[in-house]
């Protein structure tokens, strides 16, 4: 039994952050919030995935990531929600991935080397696809959303990590701040819980909290 | 049509569209296909040739595809005479035929009847209209009841005419009122009623006080009698009068003899009005009367009410007067009604012996030794025989005999008729006479083949048309001649008799076709007391190691006498044999082995009257080759389901792995069936049981016509329940109201008189704020109860209340045991059945179910009553499932090994839990120790009440004190605190909702059961999680002995549901739960709440809604409403968890 390295935690935070951004590609194209001209298809995990073409989105995607990343490096992360809002910036869905710890470091590995093993990647990319996949058809259990939706990702912090961040900002001019009440809060919330994966370095699962009334 | 014209056209639809005259378009279109319908047919039938009217008054709507078509369905339809409706009309539309049905037309046709097309095909091929019943194309069609077309339907059965049905329900009430009117005259003039000596004296050598529902008066007299002088009233009158007679008490009005004669005179010679019929069948029903005076009036019962018209009277009285009986205000009727029980009693006697075992441990204890007469006797055989020869005694490790008397209620029956002797014989009620008139209303065959359906067909989902039926119901002639066979149950035959194929529970009528040569013997309950009270005399002379299995039935420890006497085995069962040969004229067979199975087992190569000695090496062979059903604990069910295994012999079943057999059966039946099979069984013989639950049920003759009667039934039965915790000195906590519900569409009259019929079986439990044993809080729990089921009174068909979690005052348990120092003589003998005896029900069966034995055996001749088929086999089930499971769950109990327990947390625990520690220690040894101390025994009677108090017990203060409620706790605080801190707080929140309800009332809990019985279930509280949390030193981090670096270094296990934890693995647990199990254990409810929550706490939502949506599907299916509720309740459950958790509850689509 031992915790993971820091090593082995960048790994992993690289391997989520690679596929936060696949995720929240197809989220915004699945639901709708931009028009699906912008998307193109492409193909990550071996399926087919969309995702935006548009420079500036992108790159929003992209830096939030960035400074994503060493929350999750840190085990800081506790869930990173994509919120879809509506014209009046009231959330009507949320994606929640929420990213804990695996149960039990296997004590199969034991050198920090092993992370590295071919097999265990292969494993973790197909625990990912089975979230992309859901996420591709996930408009079956959820309902439209109103036109004219908007984005924003929130990250949910374990203990004190908010007060870190504040001090470094990773990209200049693009600091965390602390979401709105508004934007957190949602009206009779349903839960959906789309996928849940647990492999040897990470556990997490994704579910769907959806407003009740949308429009 | 233009575009224009279109527009306009449906622009007009709101308003005016030309068809408003006629009432709209829809309706004009109905009418004129009706109409067209109409035409048609007597071209049809002028094509067809043939043609009747079977369908007069069906209406049937086609929804979906059909086999046949809807076009040929309507072509049948014009045939019949019924009717076809294009449009589904819900008033005028009488069944809807559909082969399958998508879920959503299922719900909006909820109450409708949906029907296979093989209805009406079947019914032409029949030539009647069939019951629809096992046509039903969803077997769970709950829903108002149409008592008016049920009715019809039954009337169709009932006889060839097609009476309307308004008559034939009127004819029915208007015979009630009757009934009264004459009871009314009898009671006044019993002078003047001198058409029959019986009306008059089969109340009176009852000692019954007969409450008379009302009088009529005169003018409100049937139509039946033609009085000239009377004017016929119109219709709506008899419907009032009934009414009236039933709820008012109308000032009596006397009435002269003449008019008494000319009602039954007409009643009587119309052979095929249906009030002879009616009272035909009552005559049989006077048997209810005739059992509940004692023997001596029996008999003159008996010659009395022979079958003339004005013995048909008397019956008639006297039935009616047992239905009013079971109205009456007056205590003590369902007391009676158990005293007079012949059967009940027998059924009490093993509860009997067990005492009389007992008594005779405590005698020794008391006097130090006993005498031993027969012990004696076996000493000098040995001694004699060293003597003779020198052969040495073998010695055998451990004994057990079975002894078990042949065919015990024939050969009591037949020991003093020697003529008897090697002939067919078999114990009935019945008279000899094998077929018996079919009553109005009732309809056996339906009520066969819904048996029938019922135990070759395990689900009830799927229906699956078997040709026996058609076959059944195109022969009409063969059907009458099944429908007149006498329904009197074979309480056992002779082995003559089983060679021709007879088998106890079969029906008489059906035993005699098969064996012409059978020959009846009445019931002999003196004999039957006599004999067995010999036989355990006769036992008790050799050992005191007696477990009482029933009145004939008894194991036998025979190890240590046996090493003490130094005889072999075969020669002490030659001894008991010959003894009990010798004094009771009976024989007995003796089976003996190494444990009880195998004594058991063994006994069955000894019957008849033989011995036979499983000797250990000889065990596999023989086992290898016996069916798995002669398994004890393997019924028909579990029979079928290993042989769909390919399970067949024992043999077979030895190849099934553990692991295999727990899957598919649960962890405690698997292991159970994994051992039998290799002959291993490691129970010990008990002469002592503890007593689980004490109830009183009655499924016979319960017919209520208003709420207040059944409300004044059951505060009589809680009365009855009073009475018997009290005598058993216990109180109880749970209180369970079980009924029986005449199933939707069933006939309103079972085949079986007074019987239950087909029933749905509904329990609703509730838990009172401390134990009681007072019939008054017993009876308004259960009243409200009732309430809240929201049932039709008139439907119910059986009433049962079981009291449990009984706490015991131990001591005056065994006060009594020593003071009464009653001999078993007392105990039976003096049970007449006339007299009250206050000892009497002392010795209840521990079992959960006290049934009334359904008048089947009762020994009346007269009453040739056809026994339900379900009184039998229902029973035995209902009492046994919610012990299986139980007992199962036990198993589950994870405790940590002796060793790996602090003894002074244990000393800390709790008297109770402690207990319960300590016994699966022995239990896991494979040891159980037969002698607990008294202290120790008392403990184990109620452990959930004291495990809610853990908190308070001021010798435990490691565990939680002052909690504030969980929805009170601000999560940022709590997120704030350090990670063990969290940990700690976790897992006593864990233990408080457990615990709260008694401490506290905990606000979330209560919100959260809306349900008044829900939040009983949840104040039951968990006994295994709780039991878990508490001694399982690796979770509980309550213990200031637990270092806690424990809890960090030692993963959370993954969630698991009584040890599965695979997706699939969990999933064949669900539906073995909610397919095998009527009525869900609180428990294993809980077990299924706490496994949710753990996915919950384990973050784990995907599998958490994989597994709410399978419980949906299964339990919403299942035919028992309970289960509905049950998932409503974890659903609940779980979406308050999920909602602290997550902010948010679960869509459920």
């Amino acid at each position: 039994c031992r915790r993971l390295t820091e090593q082995e935690y960048s790994m992993v935070a690289d391997i989520l952050c690679e596929f936060l951004e696949v995720a929240i590609h197809l989220i915004l194209y699945v639901r709708e919030v931009y028009p699906s001209g912008i998307f193109q298809k492409r193909k990550k995990y071996n399926v087919p995935v969309q995702m935006s073409c548009h420079p500036e989105l992108n790159q929003y995607i992209q830096d939030t990531l960035h400074c994503v990343k060493p929350l999750i490096e840190k085990n800081d992360a506790e869930k990173v929600v994509v919120v879809i809002m509506d014209k009046e910036h009231h959330p009507v869905e949320r994606f929640v991935f929420e990213i804990s710890q695996p149960p039990l470091l296997s004590i199969r590995f034991s050198s920090p080397l092993l992370i590295r093993n071919d097999t265990l990647l292969s494993h973790v990319e197909q625990l990912l696809r089975a979230f992309i996949l859901k996420i591709s058809v996930c408009d079956a259990v959820l309902n439209n959303n109103p036109p004219g939706c908007s984005f924003t990702v929130l990250v949910h912090t374990r203990d004190a990590a908010t007060r870190n961040m504040e001090k470094v900002q990773v990209i200049k001019d693009f600091p965390w701040i602390v979401a709105d009440e508004q934007e957190v809060h949602m009206q009779e919330p349903r839960l959906i819980p789309l996928k849940t994966m647990t492999s040897d370095i990470v556990k997490m699962q994704l579910y769907v909290e959806e407003r009740t009334q949308k429009t | 049509m233009s575009r224009d014209g279109w527009m306009k056209k449906k622009a007009n639809v709101g308003g005016d569209n030309g068809w408003s005259e006629r009432g709209g378009y829809m309706a004009a279109k109905v009418s004129k296909l009706d109409e067209q319908f109409k035409l048609d047919a007597p071209r049809e039938k002028h094509k067809e040739g043939a043609c009747s009217s079977i369908f007069s008054g069906v209406a049937i709507y086609v929804n979906g595809y059909t086999e046949p078509s809807a076009d040929e369905l309507r072509r049948l339809m014009m045939l019949h005479g019924g009717q076809f409706h294009v449009y589904y009309s819900r008033s005028k539309t009488t069944h809807i035929i559909a082969n399958n049905l998508p879920n959503s037309k299922i719900q909006e046709l909820k109450g409708e009847k949906v029907i296979r097309p093989e209805w009406i095909t079947d019914s032409i091929k029949a030539g009647r209209l069939l019951p629809y019943l096992q046509y039903m194309l969803y077997a769970k069609q709950k829903g108002l009841l149409f008592p008016g077309m049920t009715l019809r339907q039954t009337s169709e059965i009932a006889g060839p005419s097609h009476r309307p049905l308004q008559l034939n329900a009127r004819q029915k009430l208007h015979l009630h009122s009757k009934i009264n009117e004459m009871q009314e005259c009898g009671k006044d003039h019993p002078r003047l009623a001198g058409v029959s000596k019986v009306v008059k004296e089969a109340p009176l050598s009852n000692g019954h006080t007969h409450l008379v529902n009302g009088a009529l008066k005169p003018d409100d007299l049937s139509p039946a009698t033609d009085q000239p002088s009377r004017p016929k009233p119109p219709p709506p009158n008899y419907h009032e009068a009934a009414k009236a007679s039933e709820s008012h008490l109308l000032p009596k009005q006397p009435q002269t003899p003449n008019q008494l004669d000319k009602i039954s005179n007409k009643t009587h010679p119309s052979p095929a009005s249906l009030s002879l019929s009616y009272s035909s069948v009552r005559l049989n029903g006077s048997h209810h009367n005739a059992f509940s005076s004692d023997a001596a009036s029996l008999s003159t019962t008996n010659t009395a009410a022979t079958p003339d018209p004005p013995a048909g009277n008397s019956s008639f009285s006297s039935s009616s007067k047992s239905s009013a009986q079971l109205l009456e205000q007056t205590g003590g009727l369902i007391s009676e009604f158990y005293s007079h029980s012949r059967l009940h009693q027998i059924s009490t006697w093993r509860t009997g012996f067990s005492e009389y075992v007992n008594e005779l441990h405590s005698k020794r204890k008391v006097a130090g030794g006993a005498c031993f007469a027969g012990k004696d006797r076996l000493r000098k055989l040995v001694a004699q025989r060293h003597v003779d020869s020198t052969s040495a005694a073998i010695n055998v490790k451990s004994c057990i005999l079975h002894v078990d008397m042949d065919c015990f209620f024939v050969s009591v029956g037949i020991r003093h008729r020697p003529e008897l002797k090697g002939k067919p014989v078999a114990v009935t009620s019945n008279r000899g006479q094998a077929r018996v008139p079919v009553r109005p209303g009732a309809n056996p065959q339906v009520e066969m083949q819904y048996y029938q359906r019922k135990y070759t067909n395990p689900q009830p989902g799927e229906i699956v048309m078997s040709d026996h039926f058609v076959i059944e119901n195109s022969d009409s002639d063969r059907q009458y001649e099944t429908a007149s066979l006498s329904m009197a149950e074979i309480a056992s035959c002779s082995y003559e008799a089983r060679q021709a194929g007879v088998r106890n529970g079969m029906f008489f009528g059906k035993a005699k076709q098969l064996c012409p040569m059978l020959q009846s013997v009445p019931y002999d309950f003196e004999a039957y007391k006599e004999v067995a009270l010999n036989m355990y005399e006769i036992l008790a002379g050799y050992t005191h190691d007696i477990e009482a299995l029933s009145c004939d039935e008894v194991l036998i420890d025979g190890s240590t006498l046996l090493a003490e006497v130094g005889v072999n085995p075969d020669d002490l069962a030659k001894a008991i044999r010959a003894d009990i040969r010798e004094k009771t004229g009976c024989c007995a067979s003796v089976g003996m082995g190494s444990n009880i199975l195998l004594a058991r087992l063994a006994t069955r190569k000894a019957k008849p009257n033989g011995q036979h000695f499983l000797k250990s090496e000889e065990v596999d062979d023989f086992i290898r080759d016996l069916p798995v059903t002669s398994l004890p604990g393997v019924g028909p069910v579990m029979g079928r389901k290993l042989a769909a295994m390919g399970v067949r012999s024992c043999g077979d079943l030895q190849q099934v792995s553990l692991s295999q057999l727990q899957k598919k059966f649960g962890p405690r039946t698997g292991q159970t069936l994994f051992r039998f099979c290799r002959g291993l069984d490691d129970r010990p013989v008990r002469y002592e049981k503890e007593r689980k639950s004490v109830s009183a049920e009655m499924n016979y003759n319960i017919r209520f016509t208003k709420v207040d009667e059944a409300e004044c039934f059951l505060t009589n039965l809680s009365m009855e329940v009073q009475k018997r915790l009290q005598e058993a000195g216990l109180r109880g906590r749970r209180v369970t109201l079980k009924v029986m519900v005449r199933k939707v569409g069933a006939p309103v009259e079972p085949a079986k008189y007074g019987g239950h019929g087909i029933c749905d079986n509904l329990a609703r439990t509730v838990m009172l704020a401390q134990s009681t044993d007072s019939g008054q809080l017993i009876a308004t729990a259960v009243i409200k109860l009732l309430h809240a089921m929201k049932l039709q009174v008139q439907d119910l068909r059986g009433v049962g209340i079981q009291v449990q979690l009984l706490e015991g005052n131990q001591s005056v348990r065994q006060d009594c045991n020593v003071l009464r120092k009653r001999s078993i003589k007392d105990l039976l003998l003096g049970q007449e059945p006339s007299a009250k005896s206050n000892n009497r029900d002392t010795h209840q069966e521990k079992t959960s179910s006290t049934t009334v034995p359904s008048a089947s055996s009762l020994p009346h001749p007269l009453s040739p009553a056809e026994p339900v088929p379900g009184t039998s086999k229902e029973q035995p089930a209902f009492r046994q499932t919610p012990k299986h499971s139980r007992s199962r769950l036990n198993l589950s109990i994870e405790v940590p090994s002796p060793s790996q327990v602090d003894r002074s947390v244990l000393e800390a625990l709790p008297a109770e839990l402690r207990e319960q520690v300590e016994q699966s220690w022995t239990k896991r040894d494979g040891k159980q120790n037969n002698c607990r101390s008294p202290g120790l025994q008392l403990s184990t009677a109620n452990p959930r009440t004291l495990l809610l108090q853990i908190p308070n017990q001021p010798d435990s203060p490691g565990i939680v004190l002052e909690l504030p409620n969980f929805s009170q706790v601000d999560p940022d605080v709590f997120a704030a605190l350090p990670k063990e801190l969290q940990e700690e707080l976790k897992s006593a929140y864990s233990c408080v909702t457990n615990i709260q309800p008694q401490a506290k009332i905990c606000k979330s809990i209560v919100e959260l059961a809306v349900k008044e019985s829900l939040l009983l279930l949840q104040v039951h509280s968990h006994m295994v999680s709780l039991f878990q949390t508490e001694t399982d030193p690796s979770t509980s981090s309550s213990h200031p002995d637990i270092p806690e670096s424990v809890t960090k270094l030692i993963a959370r296990p993954a969630p698991a549901l009584a040890g599965a934890c695979d997706l699939t693995d969990i999933k064949t647990l669900l539906r073995e739960w909610v397919t095998t199990i009527t009525e869900p254990m609180e428990e294993d409810i809980l077990q299924v709440v706490k496994y949710c929550t753990d996915l919950i706490e384990d973050k784990d939502l995907e599998r958490l809604d994989l597994i709410i949506k399978y419980m949906k599907r299964i339990m919403q299916q299942s035919v028992e409403s309970v289960w509905s509720m049950a998932f409503d309740f974890i659903l609940d459950n779980v979406q308050v968890v999920v909602q602290q958790a997550y902010g948010s509850t679960l869509k459920i689509a």
